[in-house]
């Protein structure tokens, strides 16, 4: 079937319209291919219509998209065939009979056993005289070429194609962008989730100063850092820098630092330590990734210090003010040879001392003109910190950094762990247990205990006084009142004595009695008014500074405290 | 816990010494509830020995007292150690109760 040429020009247009309104409403650049290609053979009568885009990277056109075929990815050189003759000349070609034009190239005919007669191919020229790709029709319908109203057809919908797609290509550069940061944003969370951030970390141990923190690249760098005790008196601690950038590294780091828990919480020297993780790490290691590391293990009653290495930057020790990296051991980044060894190295930290790990997003850390850091400008941050805090060590190093590179971007994370070590644990507190009956002749035994116990540890007489009245008080109301059968039940009591301070916890298994809230006496009432009762724990509160009390499962339990007075 | 007597004429003086807790203060209660129930009119109490007293010890001193006033009779306590009349003081019983520095101003207070 054929048309006259008003008939043509009518449907041509309606044509223009629909497909203007089909390139604008999809964004989703594949669905846009499909669409330009369909629409453009319907509207020309065409066999068949292809759409090649423009790789600017490697000079040359692509395209995904053909049609009644499946999908594949064509690539052809600029220059070459006739829709790379038209991409570099950006002229139009319109040719009747393809096997009688020099300039075709049949090798895609050969292949898909198609056979081609007409082409009309139309250069794709966006914004700024931008090369963005070719349009090419195949083999019109009816009639044996394509003709100047054709020519002009396609050259109507080809600027509706091109700005199309230079919308689809802003929008997707968008989208991109927007799913890089959101991934960018969890590997900050894998990352920042991995590491410990409640400082101090261990509040009753005076024997340690640490403090460490990481700040993150925007595009994640995988340092890592640890802390933990293995036993009472065996701090773990570590830092460490997995290769790569961004969600994989966060990842890797995540998962060495998981392995390295598990592996160092079964105790063993550093070098151990790093050897065992190494050969977990090397096993299904196929993306070949890798991790710096600096292990040590520090025995906090004398202060002595096992190291180990993989491959990262050396500590420094800080000591009576002068600053040395610890002695070289060697050892390779783990994940990069499952034979490698690792050795172990020594030190004593005396008390004051403390080890500065980091990672080298601190040396390398680079100021708008490209200059690094370094160790040297380290060392003198270091210098000038003496005598300083842990957390005043790290946050001046972090800022001193953060003052060279201002104006530069931060490439990569900066880690900085310092450990400071105080001195071993004085004895200087002192526990007593008690187990007791319900049964008022133990309240002599209890006596007995606490007279020794204060004879023990020198306790002044003032304090043995409340501390025993406070017993007698508690403990009789417990076993008066406290039971509503007539078994045996125990009451435990504890006494903590730190000069000059005492606490007494005492628990029972009897009904929920909360003493902070019973009814105060009336202490100001006279003799007749005055009732037998409620006395006992009125003493207790006047006796004791501080009283707490709280329910634990099915057990009262009483904390009090109070200290030294003067007499 | 260990309790002596000593008369001079009309006064009764008991002499409390050691300990008065939970298991000592019923032998003290005991006591001095019989002295009152045997028109003991007047009672001096020394505490000059008394190391320790706890709520139990406070109880019979209230009920003494009482009784002792219901009684139309006198109590007086003397020469309290610091750490005792701390607890006196606290639980509000220096208020009430007759308390004296010695034996002799204790006697002299009962006469008045």
């Amino acid at each position: 079937m054929a048309f006259n040429d008003s008939q043509r020009q009518a449907r041509n247009l309606n044509a223009l319209l629909r497909v203007s309104k089909a390139l604008a409403t999809e964004i989703r650049l594949d669905d846009l291919l499909r669409v330009i290609v369909e629409e453009a053979a319907e509207v020309l009568d065409a066999d068949r219509a292809t759409l090649f885009l423009y790789d600017e990277s490697r000079n040359e056109l692509w395209s995904k998209t053909t049609q009644r075929l499946e999908i594949k990815e064509i690539r052809v050189q600029l220059g070459v065939g006739i829709a790379g003759i038209v991409a570099k000349t950006r002229t139009p070609i319109n040719i009747s009979d393809a096997y009688a034009d020099g300039r075709f190239n049949p090798n895609f005919d050969k292949e898909t056993g198609y056979r081609t007669r007409s082409i009309l191919c139309m250069p794709l020229i966006g914004n700024g005289d931008r090369l963005i790709g070719v349009i090419e029709v195949l083999n019109k319908k009816y009639q044996e070429v394509f003709d100047k109203a054709d020519e002009s057809l396609l050259g109507g919908l080809s600027a509706h194609i091109t700005v199309a797609l230079e919308r689809a290509r802003l929008i997707q550069a968008y989208v991109e962008k927007e799913r890089m940061e959101e991934a960018l944003k969890l590997a900050h969370e894998i990352q920042m989730s991995m590491v410990p951030k409640i400082f101090p970390p261990f509040p009753d141990r005076s024997e340690l100063d640490i403090f460490a923190t990481l700040v993150p690249a925007k595009e994640v760098g995988g340092d890592l850092y640890d802390f933990f005790f293995i036993d009472d008196n065996h701090l773990c601690f570590a830092v460490g820098d997995a290769s790569g950038k961004g969600v994989p590294a966060s990842l890797f780091m995540a998962v060495t630092k998981t392995l390295f828990k598990a592996i160092a919480g079964n105790g063993g020297s550093p070098d151990a330590i790093l050897a065992r993780l190494n050969t977990d790490i090397c096993r299904d290691n196929e993306s070949c990734m890798f991790v710096t590391a600096f292990c040590g293990v520090l025995d906090v009653r004398t202060g002595r210090v096992e190291y180990s290495n993989a491959g990262h930057n050396l500590p420094y020790v800080v000591s009576d003010g002068i600053l040395a990296a610890l002695p070289t051991v060697g050892g390779m980044a783990l994940g990069v040879s499952e034979s490698a060894r690792f050795r172990v190295g020594q030190l004593r930290l005396k008390p004051g001392d403390q080890l500065v790990l980091y990672t080298d997003g601190v040396t390398e850390a680079m100021d708008k003109n490209d200059q690094l850091f370094a160790e040297g400008r380290l060392e003198i941050t270091l210098q000038a910190m003496n005598g300083r805090s842990s957390k005043e060590v790290v946050e001046g190093v972090v800022k001193a950094v953060q003052r060279f590179s201002t104006g530069a971007p931060q490439s990569d994370d900066i880690t900085l762990l310092v450990l400071g070590y105080m001195g071993s644990r004085k004895n200087d507190q002192h526990t007593l247990f008690v187990q007791v009956r319900n049964d008022p002749s133990e309240l002599q035994r209890v006596n007995r205990t606490v007279t020794e116990f204060a004879k023990k540890h020198g306790l002044a007489s003032e304090l043995v006084y409340r501390v025993k009245l406070v017993l007698e008080e508690i403990i009789t109301n417990i076993i008066s009142y406290g039971y509503e059968d007539i078994s045996e039940h125990e009451i435990s009591v504890r006494l903590s004595w730190k000069d000059p301070r005492i606490e007494i916890e005492i628990k029972d298994d009897g009904r929920p009695f909360n003493p902070l809230e019973a009814p105060q006496p009336d202490i100001g009432k006279p003799l007749v008014e005055r009732q037998i009762g409620g006395l006992g724990i009125h003493l207790v509160r006047k006796m004791m500074d501080d009283l707490e009390y709280r329910r634990e499962s099915d057990r009262n339990c009483l904390v009090l405290k109070t200290k030294v007075r003067e007499t | 816990m260990e309790i002596t007597e000593e008369r001079r004429a009309d006064v009764l003086i008991l002499r409390v010494i050691g300990k008065l807790d939970a298991s000592t203060s019923k032998d003290l209660e005991g006591k001095i509830l019989g002295l009152i129930g045997a028109h003991q009119e007047k009672l001096v109490v020394e505490l000059s020995q008394l190391d320790y007293i706890s709520s139990a010890g406070l109880h019979v001193f209230l009920l003494a007292a009482k009784r002792m006033e219901e009684a139309k009779g006198k109590m007086v306590l003397c020469s309290l150690k610091d750490s005792v009349k701390q607890v006196f003081d606290i639980a509000g019983f220096s208020s009430f109760l007759n308390l004296e520095g010695s034996t002799e101003e204790a006697i002299k207070n009962l006469s008045r």
